[in-house]
């Protein structure tokens, strides 16, 4: 059963208990508040500030004489990606690796952890969400890394990280057998709920569950913690890596990515046991949607959760610890120019792939027109004539601006964005290479129905609006 | 440098987060207490028409439950913004004409469970209660807490693996 937190809220009409939610980033911020400077470990001193990270060469030259000729896996790394995999491998306590989108931030993630396994250090790598640690478990399996296991729930459903999944491995591995076995059992009897006529039965077939679930959990207990010791990689998300299978487990190398999109706390679920991390990120997008901070009920500032740990560990340490990727794979010089700019010192350098692509150029043989010469088109719709539409009356009424109240639809932008997919079409460009994308759920469905042929290269962006 | 004492850096986090938590509970619940099953659906947060396709013992002998569309309205999800970690809550779909007493009953055969799985045709969600029974019919779901807010769910969705 799930621990009860004491919180609770209503539901439509019932009442809903507020589990444990916080409660592994509670434990483990505990866990740090109670630590006596004796049980405080260098990796925490540095952390905070009580001593100085050990010096790596600043010097990328120099660093490269000392850590010696490292032999490369992938022959694609460029030097920004060497340099801070090389970093990254030489320091004791923290590495930042600071990649902009578009950097090969993942791929370099990947080199450094086969470096890293290469070396016979065990790792344990999180990520925030359960997508950013599926596509390391996806690539690591494209090297043949097979022993890793990933905890928690897969969202993407790819064989290659499916067979990693905790789920498959309690069934397909040795000892899984016995676990099976059990597992068997208990579907049969669920199955036969449904036969039942009357209460008694019910009750009969549901106290034998009960004995066979206790039993499975011991089986599978035993199970789970032989593959954990068994591999050399675990992957969970952060809060996964708070699951007490875990807790026993020590690993020489925590590895985060995204950690600028993780709370500070969150981090520290993975990070108590840590001697190194290494954290991959970008602290200039956008941190953590943090709820409280617009909310005028609350009586303390909460905005102080959105300093995640890549901010705090360069405020407190400088430049000297981190490494930034440079060179970008995604976007054509202009679309590059504006962030660059703004927020990356101008430091951003466009590949040679990329830096003049252009949708002409398209191997497929695309025309070229005014739409597909440019990289970047703004369309103006100011003055009036594209009035938005909130997408619910009903909602209006019940006068919430909550989430709902904010979904927009504006049938005029999308009729220019249909005219606008027609030209390209038209031009040449396939309709699968052509993506949309809008804030608003309400604007999503309305083009679903305005472009019903156009639907494959549709994504979906769940709102995620920040005031 | 000034180093940061921690204990009081652990204490003001853990202040913090307590309003947070109170922060994103309240929001849901007002969400889900104002608006119908059908709004709910167009802003992405809910899956009406849903009928139970099969039901398994998942990890942690937690039961699973895959859920798809009913036949009759389509064979593919509408658009939605169901992920996996979220919890939702799946409840059977009663009219809107329903008395009162027949949708607190409703509200009582219900589960409560997280997505742990999700494809264009279907959706799998772990049950929350260990022994509930299963609500039959006609269902739908609606999301309670949404992953996508940092605090929120991953705790849960880990819990599923790893409490006993």
């Amino acid at each position: 059963m799930l621990r009860i937190r004491g919180e609770s809220f209503v539901v439509g009409w019932r009442l809903f208990e507020s589990s444990n939610k916080l409660n592994r980033m509670n434990q483990s911020m505990t866990r740090l508040s109670k630590l006596t400077p004796a049980e405080q470990s260098t990796f925490i001193q540095v952390l905070f500030g009580h001593s100085r990270p050990t010096p790596v060469h600043q010097d990328s030259a120099k660093l490269e004489d000392e850590t010696g000729a490292m032999e490369w896996i992938s022959d694609s790394l460029n030097d920004s990606q060497r340099d801070a995999i090389r970093f990254a491998v030489a320091s004791s306590e923290i590495a930042l690796i600071h990649g902009p989108p578009g950097t090969g931030k993942t791929h370099t993630l990947i080199e450094l952890i086969l470096q890293l396994l290469k070396k016979g250090l065990k790792l344990l790598v999180c990520g925030p969400s359960n997508i950013s640690v599926d596509n390391i478990v996806e690539r690591l399996a494209n090297h043949k890394v097979t022993d890793m296991v990933r905890f928690g729930h897969p969202a993407r459903l790819l064989p290659s990280v499916v067979n990693h999944s905790l789920d498959v491995l309690t069934k397909t591995s040795d000892a899984a057998a016995l676990v099976q076995d059990v597992r068997k059992e208990m579907d049969e009897k669920q199955a036969s709920i449904r036969k039942t006529r009357n209460g008694r039965e019910r009750k009969a077939i549901y106290a034998d569950m009960r004995e066979l679930r206790k039993e499975y959990r011991e089986r599978e207990r035993g199970c789970i913690d032989n593959l954990v010791r068994s591999s050399k990689v675990v992957l969970a998300t952060l809060h996964g890596a708070g699951g007490y299978q875990l807790r026993n487990s020590s690993f020489d190398v925590v590895i985060i990515d995204e950690v600028s999109q993780a709370l500070e706390a969150q981090c520290w679920v993975p990070l108590l046991s840590a001697k190194k991390a290494i954290l991959a990120g970008d602290h200039l997008q956008l941190p953590p949607t943090i709820k409280s901070v617009n909310s005028k009920s609350m009586d303390v500032d909460t905005s102080e959760l959105e300093v995640t740990l890549f901010d705090r560990l360069l405020e407190l340490h400088g430049p000297s610890i981190k490494r930034m990727l440079t060179t970008q794979y995604r976007m054509h010089e202009k679309i590059m120019r504006f962030p660059s700019a703004e927020l990356y010192e101008s430091k951003l350098v466009a590949a040679e792939s990329v830096r003049e692509r252009l949708l002409k150029d398209l191997p497929y043989g695309v025309q070229a027109t005014d739409d597909t010469r440019e990289p970047l088109v703004f369309i103006d719709t100011q003055g009036g004539d594209f009035p938005e539409k909130a997408e619910d009356e009903e909602v209006g009424k019940a006068g919430g601006k909550g989430m709902l109240g904010d979904s927009k639809s504006n049938d005029m932008e999308a009729a220019l964005v249909l005219q606008h997919v027609r030209k390209l079409v038209e031009a040449g460009v396939r309709a699968e290479d052509i993506g949309i994308i809008t804030p608003y759920n309400a604007q999503v469905s309305y083009c679903e129905k305005v472009f019903p042929k156009h639907r494959y290269g549709m994504k979906y962006a769940r709102p995620l609006t920040r005031d | 440098m000034t180093p940061t004492d921690i204990a009081t850096f652990a204490t003001r986090q853990l202040a913090l987060l307590d309003r947070e938590l109170a922060a994103e509970l309240s929001s849901t619940a007002q969400l889900a207490s104002q608006s119908s099953p059908a709004a709910l659906q167009r802003a992405g947060l809910a899956i009406l028409n849903l009928c139970i396709s099969a039901q398994r013992m998942g990890l942690g002998g937690k039961t699973v439950l895959d859920l798809q569309l009913d036949s009759a309205i389509g064979a593919e999800l509408p658009e939605h913004g169901l992920r996996v970690g979220d919890i939702v809550g799946v409840r059977e779909q009663v009219g809107g004409a329903a008395k009162r007493k027949e949708k607190a009953e409703v509200e009582k055969k219900g589960v409560d469970a997280v997505v742990v799985k999700c494809t264009p045709a279907g959706l799998s969600v772990a049950l929350n209660q260990e022994e509930a029974e299963v609500p039959a019919g006609k269902l739908w779901m609606w999301v309670m807490l949404l992953f996508c807010g940092m605090i929120e769910t991953a705790v849960m969705e880990a819990d599923f693996v790893c409490q006993y």
